[in-house]
Protein backbone atom coordinates (compact mmCIF):
# COMPACT_ATOMS: atom_id res chain seq x y z
CA UNK A 1 0.00 0.00 0.00
CA UNK A 2 1.34 3.64 -1.05
CA UNK A 3 0.14 6.45 0.60
CA UNK A 4 0.88 10.27 -1.25
CA UNK A 5 1.61 12.77 1.59
CA UNK A 6 3.18 16.15 1.81
CA UNK A 7 7.24 16.55 3.27
CA UNK A 8 7.40 18.71 5.77
CA UNK A 9 11.06 17.43 6.59
CA UNK A 10 12.91 15.23 4.17
CA UNK A 11 14.36 12.01 4.97
CA UNK A 12 13.99 8.17 3.74
CA UNK A 13 13.56 5.77 6.59
CA UNK A 14 11.73 2.52 7.29
CA UNK A 15 10.29 1.41 10.67
CA UNK A 16 7.84 -0.47 12.66
CA UNK A 17 4.39 1.69 13.49
CA UNK A 18 3.12 3.01 16.38
CA UNK A 19 -0.53 4.63 16.50
CA UNK A 20 -1.67 7.15 18.65
CA UNK A 21 -5.18 8.34 17.80
CA UNK A 22 -5.08 10.80 20.75
CA UNK A 23 -2.84 14.49 19.80
CA UNK A 24 0.27 14.38 21.38
CA UNK A 25 2.36 16.84 23.85
CA UNK A 26 6.08 16.41 24.40
CA UNK A 27 6.26 18.34 27.11
CA UNK A 28 4.71 16.68 30.20
CA UNK A 29 3.54 13.80 27.58
CA UNK A 30 6.73 11.86 27.06
CA UNK A 31 9.82 10.95 29.13
CA UNK A 32 12.12 12.86 27.03
CA UNK A 33 14.77 10.10 29.05
CA UNK A 34 12.99 7.13 27.90
CA UNK A 35 10.51 7.96 24.93
CA UNK A 36 8.26 6.38 27.10
CA UNK A 37 4.41 8.47 27.08
CA UNK A 38 3.70 9.14 30.66
CA UNK A 39 0.99 11.49 30.28
CA UNK A 40 -2.35 9.97 32.21
CA UNK A 41 -5.49 8.46 30.63
CA UNK A 42 -3.24 8.96 27.14
CA UNK A 43 -3.69 6.05 24.12
CA UNK A 44 0.19 5.58 24.95
CA UNK A 45 0.59 6.09 28.37
CA UNK A 46 3.56 3.17 29.36
CA UNK A 47 4.62 2.60 25.45
CA UNK A 48 7.88 4.10 24.50
CA UNK A 49 7.89 6.10 20.87
CA UNK A 50 11.72 5.70 20.53
CA UNK A 51 12.50 4.16 16.86
CA UNK A 52 9.01 3.84 15.83
CA UNK A 53 7.12 5.55 12.49
CA UNK A 54 5.18 7.74 14.83
CA UNK A 55 1.72 8.38 13.14
CA UNK A 56 -0.61 10.89 15.72
CA UNK A 57 -3.11 13.51 14.34
CA UNK A 58 -1.59 16.46 15.65
CA UNK A 59 0.67 18.33 18.57
CA UNK A 60 -0.73 19.86 21.77
CA UNK A 61 0.40 21.78 24.44
CA UNK A 62 3.63 23.20 25.86
CA UNK A 63 5.60 24.98 23.56
CA UNK A 64 8.34 23.94 25.19
CA UNK A 65 7.63 20.43 23.32
CA UNK A 66 9.98 21.12 20.57
CA UNK A 67 12.84 21.01 23.59
CA UNK A 68 11.73 17.65 24.39
CA UNK A 69 12.32 16.32 20.81
CA UNK A 70 15.79 17.77 21.14
CA UNK A 71 16.34 15.75 23.87
CA UNK A 72 14.75 12.49 23.02
CA UNK A 73 17.07 12.65 19.59
CA UNK A 74 19.96 13.45 22.04
CA UNK A 75 19.10 10.43 24.19
CA UNK A 76 18.57 7.85 21.45
CA UNK A 77 15.35 7.56 22.19
CA UNK A 78 13.17 9.77 19.31
CA UNK A 79 10.85 7.94 16.69
CA UNK A 80 12.68 7.67 13.68
CA UNK A 81 10.30 9.54 11.61
CA UNK A 82 6.62 11.39 12.39
CA UNK A 83 3.62 10.94 10.34
CA UNK A 84 0.74 13.63 11.10
CA UNK A 85 -2.84 14.59 9.89
CA UNK A 86 -1.74 18.46 9.97
CA UNK A 87 1.76 19.18 11.80
CA UNK A 88 2.13 22.24 13.54
CA UNK A 89 4.80 24.72 15.06
CA UNK A 90 6.23 22.86 18.16
CA UNK A 91 6.92 19.52 15.98
CA UNK A 92 8.19 20.86 13.28
CA UNK A 93 10.90 23.02 14.63
CA UNK A 94 11.83 19.67 16.80
CA UNK A 95 11.60 17.94 14.02
CA UNK A 96 13.85 20.17 11.79
CA UNK A 97 16.29 20.54 14.09
CA UNK A 98 16.87 16.74 15.11
CA UNK A 99 16.15 15.89 11.10
CA UNK A 100 13.76 13.41 11.83
CA UNK A 101 11.83 13.04 8.53
CA UNK A 102 8.14 14.35 9.13
CA UNK A 103 5.05 13.98 6.85
CA UNK A 104 1.68 15.67 6.91
CA UNK A 105 -1.48 15.41 5.34
CA UNK A 106 -1.66 11.75 4.23
CA UNK A 107 -4.40 11.31 1.10
CA UNK A 108 -5.67 8.18 2.54
CA UNK A 109 -7.47 7.96 6.49
CA UNK A 110 -3.90 6.64 7.64
CA UNK A 111 -5.57 5.22 10.82
CA UNK A 112 -7.95 3.13 8.60
CA UNK A 113 -5.06 1.21 6.39
CA UNK A 114 -1.92 1.26 9.17
CA UNK A 115 -1.87 -0.86 12.19
CA UNK A 116 0.47 -1.08 15.13
CA UNK A 117 4.13 -3.09 14.26
CA UNK A 118 3.60 -3.01 10.38
CA UNK A 119 6.58 -2.13 8.33
CA UNK A 120 6.12 1.31 7.81
CA UNK A 121 8.82 3.00 4.90
CA UNK A 122 8.92 7.09 4.59
CA UNK A 123 9.85 8.33 1.35
CA UNK A 124 10.22 12.46 2.23
CA UNK A 125 11.55 13.90 -0.87
CA UNK A 126 11.56 17.88 -1.76
CA UNK A 127 8.48 17.96 -3.62
CA UNK A 128 7.01 14.41 -2.37
CA UNK A 129 6.35 12.48 0.03
CA UNK A 130 4.99 8.47 0.40
CA UNK A 131 4.46 6.09 2.88
CA UNK A 132 4.65 2.23 2.11
CA UNK A 133 2.58 0.04 4.68
CA UNK A 134 3.48 -3.94 4.51
CA UNK A 135 2.24 -6.21 6.98
CA UNK A 136 4.30 -9.25 7.97
CA UNK A 137 2.37 -12.46 6.50
CA UNK A 138 1.55 -14.54 9.58
CA UNK A 139 0.49 -11.14 11.20
CA UNK A 140 -2.11 -11.20 8.51
CA UNK A 141 -3.38 -14.34 9.79
CA UNK A 142 -3.42 -13.09 13.32
CA UNK B 1 5.87 32.22 -0.48
CA UNK B 2 6.99 36.12 -1.71
CA UNK B 3 10.05 37.03 0.00
CA UNK B 4 11.46 40.54 -0.11
CA UNK B 5 14.61 40.85 -1.56
CA UNK B 6 16.08 41.32 1.93
CA UNK B 7 14.29 37.95 3.14
CA UNK B 8 15.78 35.88 -0.08
CA UNK B 9 19.39 37.44 0.66
CA UNK B 10 18.56 35.94 4.33
CA UNK B 11 17.66 32.35 2.92
CA UNK B 12 20.63 32.06 0.71
CA UNK B 13 23.38 32.49 3.75
CA UNK B 14 24.54 35.76 2.81
CA UNK B 15 23.69 37.30 6.43
CA UNK B 16 25.48 34.34 7.86
CA UNK B 17 24.27 30.77 9.15
CA UNK B 18 22.40 31.81 12.02
CA UNK B 19 20.31 33.78 9.79
CA UNK B 20 19.83 31.49 7.24
CA UNK B 21 19.05 28.72 9.63
CA UNK B 22 16.15 31.28 11.27
CA UNK B 23 14.71 31.90 8.07
CA UNK B 24 14.86 28.35 6.69
CA UNK B 25 12.67 27.49 9.89
CA UNK B 26 10.71 30.64 9.88
CA UNK B 27 9.87 30.61 6.33
CA UNK B 28 9.08 26.69 6.18
CA UNK B 29 6.51 27.34 9.35
CA UNK B 30 4.87 29.91 7.25
CA UNK B 31 4.91 27.81 4.31
CA UNK B 32 3.34 24.76 6.19
CA UNK B 33 0.59 27.27 7.81
CA UNK B 34 -0.67 28.35 4.53
CA UNK B 35 0.96 32.21 4.75
CA UNK B 36 1.44 34.40 1.88
CA UNK B 37 4.82 36.09 3.31
CA UNK B 38 6.27 37.28 6.64
CA UNK B 39 5.66 39.88 8.51
CA UNK B 40 8.26 42.35 10.30
CA UNK B 41 7.93 42.21 14.12
CA UNK B 42 8.59 44.99 16.84
CA UNK B 43 9.24 42.15 19.38
CA UNK B 44 9.84 39.39 20.77
CA UNK B 45 9.41 37.13 24.47
CA UNK B 46 10.65 33.89 24.29
CA UNK B 47 9.89 31.01 26.63
CA UNK B 48 11.54 27.90 27.69
CA UNK B 49 14.02 29.49 29.38
CA UNK B 50 13.92 27.23 32.98
CA UNK B 51 17.01 24.54 32.47
CA UNK B 52 14.51 22.60 34.43
CA UNK B 53 12.64 22.45 31.08
CA UNK B 54 14.79 22.14 28.49
CA UNK B 55 17.74 20.33 29.58
CA UNK B 56 21.17 19.59 28.21
CA UNK B 57 19.64 19.41 24.42
CA UNK B 58 18.05 22.88 24.59
CA UNK B 59 21.01 24.50 26.31
CA UNK B 60 23.12 22.83 23.31
CA UNK B 61 20.66 23.89 20.76
CA UNK B 62 21.44 27.52 22.26
CA UNK B 63 24.82 27.14 22.84
CA UNK B 64 24.85 25.99 18.91
CA UNK B 65 23.38 29.37 18.02
CA UNK B 66 25.87 31.73 19.75
CA UNK B 67 28.81 29.60 17.75
CA UNK B 68 26.79 30.77 14.79
CA UNK B 69 26.76 34.48 15.94
CA UNK B 70 23.10 34.58 16.49
CA UNK B 71 21.89 37.73 17.02
CA UNK B 72 18.52 39.25 17.84
CA UNK B 73 16.97 42.16 15.79
CA UNK B 74 14.22 43.12 17.41
CA UNK B 75 13.77 43.94 21.58
CA UNK B 76 13.41 40.77 23.38
CA UNK B 77 12.93 39.94 26.55
CA UNK B 78 12.63 35.96 28.28
CA UNK B 79 10.74 33.49 30.50
CA UNK B 80 11.58 33.10 33.96
CA UNK B 81 14.65 30.92 35.10
CA UNK B 82 14.61 27.98 37.38
CA UNK B 83 15.48 30.29 40.44
CA UNK B 84 15.94 33.41 41.87
CA UNK B 85 19.83 34.89 40.67
CA UNK B 86 20.25 36.40 44.17
CA UNK B 87 19.01 34.06 46.49
CA UNK B 88 18.87 30.61 44.75
CA UNK B 89 21.00 29.26 47.93
CA UNK B 90 17.67 29.62 50.12
CA UNK B 91 16.16 27.65 47.27
CA UNK B 92 18.49 24.74 47.85
CA UNK B 93 19.38 25.55 44.43
CA UNK B 94 22.73 22.64 43.32
CA UNK B 95 25.66 23.87 41.89
CA UNK B 96 25.01 21.62 38.78
CA UNK B 97 21.99 23.04 38.01
CA UNK B 98 23.06 26.74 38.98
CA UNK B 99 25.75 26.51 36.46
CA UNK B 100 23.72 24.74 33.87
CA UNK B 101 20.75 27.37 34.07
CA UNK B 102 23.46 30.51 33.94
CA UNK B 103 24.49 29.29 30.57
CA UNK B 104 21.34 28.97 29.49
CA UNK B 105 21.06 33.09 30.11
CA UNK B 106 24.42 33.78 29.22
CA UNK B 107 23.89 32.23 25.55
CA UNK B 108 20.51 34.45 25.71
CA UNK B 109 22.09 38.17 26.78
CA UNK B 110 24.68 36.87 24.31
CA UNK B 111 22.60 36.80 21.32
CA UNK B 112 21.06 40.19 23.09
CA UNK B 113 18.33 39.41 24.99
CA UNK B 114 17.57 41.72 27.75
CA UNK B 115 18.07 39.71 31.14
CA UNK B 116 14.49 40.64 32.24
CA UNK B 117 13.08 37.08 33.75
CA UNK B 118 9.60 37.53 33.95
CA UNK B 119 6.38 36.15 32.22
CA UNK B 120 4.80 38.86 31.91
CA UNK B 121 6.46 41.56 29.50
CA UNK B 122 3.23 43.25 28.99
CA UNK B 123 4.33 45.11 32.03
CA UNK B 124 8.06 45.10 31.97
CA UNK B 125 7.99 46.53 28.42
CA UNK B 126 5.65 48.71 26.67
CA UNK B 127 3.93 47.24 23.68
CA UNK B 128 1.05 49.19 21.35
CA UNK B 129 -2.08 48.42 19.85
CA UNK B 130 -1.41 47.02 15.92
CA UNK B 131 1.80 46.32 16.87
CA UNK B 132 3.19 43.02 15.03
CA UNK B 133 5.22 40.99 17.91
CA UNK B 134 6.47 37.40 18.10
CA UNK B 135 5.77 36.08 21.67
CA UNK B 136 6.20 32.35 23.26
CA UNK B 137 4.53 32.32 26.51
CA UNK B 138 0.97 31.78 26.33
CA UNK B 139 -0.15 34.34 28.90
CA UNK B 140 1.46 36.57 27.63
CA UNK B 141 -0.04 36.00 23.79
CA UNK B 142 -3.24 36.05 25.14
CA UNK B 143 -2.69 39.58 27.48
CA UNK B 144 -1.07 41.43 24.28
CA UNK B 145 -3.90 39.77 21.82
CA UNK B 146 -6.97 40.64 24.00
CA UNK B 147 -5.75 43.48 26.43
CA UNK B 148 -2.97 45.31 24.41
CA UNK B 149 -4.31 45.09 20.57
CA UNK B 150 -1.12 43.59 19.80
CA UNK B 151 -0.70 40.74 17.45
CA UNK B 152 1.00 38.15 18.22
CA UNK B 153 0.85 33.90 17.38
CA UNK B 154 1.45 31.78 20.11
CA UNK B 155 4.74 30.71 18.83
CA UNK B 156 6.74 27.99 20.24
CA UNK B 157 9.65 28.68 22.09
CA UNK B 158 12.59 27.70 19.76
CA UNK B 159 10.35 29.66 16.90
CA UNK B 160 10.37 32.66 19.09
CA UNK B 161 14.04 32.68 18.85
CA UNK B 162 14.49 32.28 15.10
CA UNK B 163 12.07 34.97 14.76
CA UNK B 164 13.44 37.46 16.92
CA UNK B 165 17.21 36.98 14.54
CA UNK B 166 15.71 37.65 11.62
CA UNK B 167 12.81 40.19 13.14
CA UNK B 168 9.76 38.48 11.35
CA UNK B 169 7.26 35.86 11.44
CA UNK B 170 4.67 33.93 9.30
CA UNK B 171 1.88 36.56 8.44
CA UNK B 172 -1.09 34.20 9.53
CA UNK B 173 -3.31 32.90 12.18
CA UNK B 174 -3.60 36.73 14.82
CA UNK B 175 -1.41 38.40 12.98
CA UNK B 176 -4.49 38.86 10.41
CA UNK B 177 -7.49 41.17 11.13
CA UNK B 178 -9.91 38.79 9.89
CA UNK B 179 -8.73 35.81 12.32
CA UNK B 180 -9.10 38.42 14.88
CA UNK B 181 -13.00 38.42 14.70
CA UNK B 182 -15.05 36.47 17.19
CA UNK B 183 -16.04 32.53 16.16
CA UNK B 184 -18.19 32.14 19.28
CA UNK B 185 -19.94 33.33 22.04
CA UNK B 186 -19.23 32.80 25.46
CA UNK B 187 -22.11 33.53 28.20
CA UNK B 188 -20.95 32.55 31.93
CA UNK B 189 -24.52 31.36 33.50
CA UNK B 190 -25.80 33.12 36.55
CA UNK B 191 -24.41 32.55 39.56
CA UNK B 192 -25.04 33.77 42.75
CA UNK B 193 -21.84 33.25 44.40
CA UNK B 194 -18.64 35.16 43.42
CA UNK B 195 -16.55 32.76 41.06
CA UNK B 196 -13.24 32.79 40.86
CA UNK B 197 -12.01 34.27 37.60
CA UNK B 198 -9.35 31.83 37.11
CA UNK B 199 -11.65 29.09 37.00
CA UNK B 200 -13.76 30.18 34.91
CA UNK B 201 -11.13 31.04 32.50
CA UNK B 202 -9.95 27.48 33.00
CA UNK B 203 -13.27 26.22 31.90
CA UNK B 204 -13.37 28.16 29.53
CA UNK B 205 -10.83 27.01 27.75
CA UNK B 206 -11.25 23.15 28.15
CA UNK B 207 -15.24 24.05 26.43
CA UNK B 208 -13.66 26.15 23.61
CA UNK B 209 -10.64 24.82 22.82
CA UNK B 210 -9.66 26.87 20.26
CA UNK B 211 -10.13 29.87 17.97
CA UNK B 212 -11.17 33.18 19.18
CA UNK B 213 -14.09 33.29 21.84
CA UNK B 214 -16.03 36.39 22.84
CA UNK B 215 -17.33 36.96 26.14
CA UNK B 216 -20.08 39.38 27.04
CA UNK B 217 -21.21 39.24 30.56
CA UNK B 218 -18.48 38.61 32.87
CA UNK B 219 -17.21 41.31 34.88
CA UNK B 220 -13.71 42.09 36.45
CA UNK B 221 -12.85 43.85 39.08
CA UNK B 222 -9.66 44.80 37.68
CA UNK B 223 -6.91 43.71 35.21
CA UNK B 224 -5.06 41.57 37.74
CA UNK B 225 -8.54 39.45 37.16
CA UNK B 226 -7.81 39.32 33.74
CA UNK B 227 -4.15 38.17 34.04
CA UNK B 228 -5.52 35.06 36.59
CA UNK B 229 -8.21 34.63 33.94
CA UNK B 230 -6.53 34.70 30.25
CA UNK B 231 -3.78 32.70 32.37
CA UNK B 232 -5.52 30.11 33.31
CA UNK B 233 -7.46 30.00 29.33
CA UNK B 234 -3.96 29.56 28.09
CA UNK B 235 -3.15 26.30 29.95
CA UNK B 236 -6.52 24.88 28.95
CA UNK B 237 -6.55 25.50 25.19
CA UNK B 238 -4.43 26.31 22.42
CA UNK B 239 -6.87 29.54 22.28
CA UNK B 240 -4.65 33.10 21.85
CA UNK B 241 -7.35 35.63 21.73
CA UNK B 242 -10.20 36.58 23.81
CA UNK B 243 -12.70 39.23 22.89
CA UNK B 244 -13.50 40.48 26.36
CA UNK B 245 -16.59 43.32 26.36
CA UNK B 246 -14.96 46.85 27.60
CA UNK B 247 -11.49 45.48 27.79
CA UNK B 248 -10.56 44.42 24.38
CA UNK B 249 -9.64 47.00 21.41
CA UNK B 250 -10.33 44.73 18.61
CA UNK B 251 -14.14 44.71 19.73
CA UNK B 252 -13.95 48.43 19.14
CA UNK B 253 -12.53 48.28 15.75
CA UNK B 254 -14.24 45.18 14.18
CA UNK B 255 -17.43 46.37 15.69
CA UNK B 256 -19.45 47.13 12.70
CA UNK B 257 -17.73 43.60 11.30
CA UNK B 258 -18.99 41.65 14.16
CA UNK B 259 -22.66 42.89 14.72
CA UNK B 260 -23.31 40.89 11.46
CA UNK B 261 -21.39 37.96 12.33
CA UNK B 262 -24.27 35.17 14.09
CA UNK B 263 -22.38 33.11 16.22
CA UNK B 264 -22.51 30.16 18.07
CA UNK B 265 -23.37 30.25 21.84
CA UNK B 266 -21.54 28.49 24.28
CA UNK B 267 -22.48 28.67 27.80
CA UNK B 268 -20.59 28.42 30.84
CA UNK B 269 -22.60 26.71 33.69
CA UNK B 270 -21.92 26.03 37.43
CA UNK B 271 -21.53 22.24 36.12
CA UNK B 272 -18.48 23.37 34.10
CA UNK B 273 -16.68 25.25 37.03
CA UNK B 274 -17.38 22.29 39.21
CA UNK B 275 -15.77 20.39 36.71
CA UNK B 276 -12.97 22.30 36.06
CA UNK B 277 -12.17 22.54 39.94
CA UNK B 278 -11.68 18.96 40.04
CA UNK B 279 -9.11 19.00 37.43
CA UNK B 280 -6.88 21.31 38.88
CA UNK B 281 -7.79 21.64 42.89
CA UNK B 282 -8.81 19.51 46.00
CA UNK B 283 -10.01 20.59 49.30
CA UNK B 284 -6.46 20.83 51.56
CA UNK B 285 -6.55 21.89 55.06
CA UNK B 286 -3.17 21.21 56.12
CA UNK B 287 -0.85 22.92 53.39
CA UNK B 288 2.89 23.80 53.52
CA UNK B 289 3.09 27.12 52.04
CA UNK B 290 0.49 29.73 50.08
CA UNK B 291 1.68 30.93 46.65
CA UNK B 292 0.95 33.72 44.87
CA UNK B 293 2.57 35.09 41.10
CA UNK B 294 1.64 33.12 38.48
CA UNK B 295 1.34 35.38 36.35
CA UNK B 296 4.07 37.29 38.03
CA UNK B 297 2.50 39.70 40.32
CA UNK B 298 3.04 43.27 38.75
CA UNK B 299 3.84 46.48 41.12
CA UNK B 300 0.51 47.36 41.54
CA UNK B 301 -0.58 43.40 42.93
CA UNK B 302 2.68 43.49 45.12
CA UNK B 303 1.40 47.03 46.62
CA UNK B 304 -2.29 45.70 47.09
CA UNK B 305 -0.49 42.66 48.96
CA UNK B 306 1.42 45.05 51.03
CA UNK B 307 -1.31 47.36 51.68
CA UNK B 308 -3.39 44.52 53.28
CA UNK B 309 -0.79 42.83 55.26
CA UNK B 310 0.60 46.04 56.26
CA UNK B 311 -0.97 46.23 59.43
CA UNK B 312 -2.24 42.36 60.12
CA UNK B 313 0.00 39.60 61.05
CA UNK B 314 1.62 37.25 58.76
CA UNK B 315 0.42 33.72 60.27
CA UNK B 316 1.33 31.30 57.77
CA UNK B 317 3.93 30.87 54.57
CA UNK B 318 3.41 33.02 51.34
CA UNK B 319 5.65 33.30 48.92
CA UNK B 320 5.70 35.88 45.89
CA UNK B 321 7.24 35.68 42.55
CA UNK B 322 7.61 38.83 40.54
CA UNK B 323 10.09 40.18 38.06
CA UNK B 324 13.69 41.57 39.52
CA UNK B 325 12.48 44.89 38.10
CA UNK B 326 9.56 44.99 40.35
CA UNK B 327 11.48 43.81 42.93
CA UNK B 328 14.20 46.57 42.75
CA UNK B 329 11.77 49.43 41.69
CA UNK B 330 9.39 48.58 45.54
CA UNK B 331 12.22 47.96 47.54
CA UNK B 332 10.70 49.25 50.48
CA UNK B 333 7.18 47.43 49.89
CA UNK B 334 9.40 44.39 49.87
CA UNK B 335 11.91 44.85 52.43
CA UNK B 336 8.57 45.88 54.58
CA UNK B 337 6.84 42.22 53.30
CA UNK B 338 9.98 40.61 54.30
CA UNK B 339 10.20 41.74 57.83
CA UNK B 340 7.00 40.34 58.38
CA UNK B 341 8.15 36.71 57.35
CA UNK B 342 7.10 37.05 53.37
CA UNK B 343 9.18 35.75 50.75
CA UNK B 344 9.76 37.25 47.65
CA UNK B 345 11.44 35.82 44.98
CA UNK B 346 12.14 37.16 41.40
CA UNK B 347 13.64 35.87 38.23
CA UNK B 348 11.65 33.02 38.67
CA UNK B 349 8.55 31.28 39.85
CA UNK B 350 6.47 28.83 41.40
CA UNK B 351 5.94 26.17 37.97
CA UNK B 352 9.35 26.48 36.39
CA UNK B 353 11.41 26.68 39.63
CA UNK B 354 11.80 23.26 41.89
CA UNK B 355 9.46 24.45 44.76
CA UNK B 356 10.04 20.83 46.38
CA UNK B 357 13.46 21.65 47.32
CA UNK B 358 11.61 24.41 49.56
CA UNK B 359 9.97 21.79 51.44
CA UNK B 360 6.55 22.81 49.79
CA UNK B 361 4.35 20.01 48.47
CA UNK B 362 0.79 20.76 49.51
CA UNK B 363 0.12 23.97 48.63
CA UNK B 364 -2.77 26.90 47.90
CA UNK B 365 -2.46 29.67 45.29
CA UNK B 366 -4.92 31.62 42.94
CA UNK B 367 -3.40 30.99 39.95
CA UNK B 368 -5.83 27.88 37.63
CA UNK B 369 -2.82 27.86 35.29
CA UNK B 370 -0.20 27.17 38.03
CA UNK B 371 -2.67 24.27 39.79
CA UNK B 372 -2.68 22.89 36.36
CA UNK B 373 1.05 22.65 35.68
CA UNK B 374 1.95 21.49 39.73
CA UNK B 375 -0.66 19.00 39.44
CA UNK B 376 0.84 17.80 36.66
CA UNK B 377 4.01 17.85 38.07
CA UNK B 378 2.35 15.84 41.54
CA UNK B 379 1.46 18.35 43.99
CA UNK B 380 -1.11 18.52 45.93
CA UNK B 381 -2.91 21.91 44.81
CA UNK B 382 -5.70 23.83 46.17
CA UNK B 383 -7.22 26.98 44.22
CA UNK B 384 -8.78 29.99 46.06
CA UNK B 385 -9.07 33.21 45.40
CA UNK B 386 -6.41 36.06 46.74
CA UNK B 387 -8.79 37.90 48.96
CA UNK B 388 -9.61 34.23 50.55
CA UNK B 389 -5.62 33.56 50.89
CA UNK B 390 -5.06 36.63 52.32
CA UNK B 391 -7.48 36.46 55.29
CA UNK B 392 -6.41 33.19 55.83
CA UNK B 393 -2.53 34.14 55.83
CA UNK B 394 -3.38 36.72 58.37
CA UNK B 395 -5.48 34.59 60.47
CA UNK B 396 -8.22 36.21 60.15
Amino acid sequence: MKIKARTIVEGQVEGKALISKDPISFYGGVDPETGIVREKGHSLEGVSIANKILIFPYGKGSTVGSYVILALAKNNVAPKAIINLESEPIIIIGCILTGIPLVDRPEKNIFDIVKDDDNVKVIARKDSAYILVSRDKFREKL
Amino acid sequence: MFLTRIEEKMLSGNMGEAVQLAARIVVKIGDVLGAERLVTIEDAHISGISFKNIGDSGLEFLMMLVEKNAKFKVPTTINPAGFDFKKWSKMKIDSYFLEKQKRVIDCLVKMGAKPILSCTPYEVKRIKYGQHIAWSESNAVLYANSVIGARTNREGGPLAIFEAIIGRAPYTGLHLNENRLPNVLVQISDIKEKVSPALVGYALGMIVKKGVPYVKNFYFKDLNEVKLFLAAVGASSSIGLVLLEGISPDLLRNRRRIRKIKLNKVEITKDDLENAYSKISRELTNVDAFLLGCPHLSAEELEKIHGFLRKRNVEKRLILFTSRQVIEENSKIVEELENKGVEIYGDTCMVVSDIRKMGIKRLILDSAKAAYYLTAQGYEVSLLDREEILRIISGE
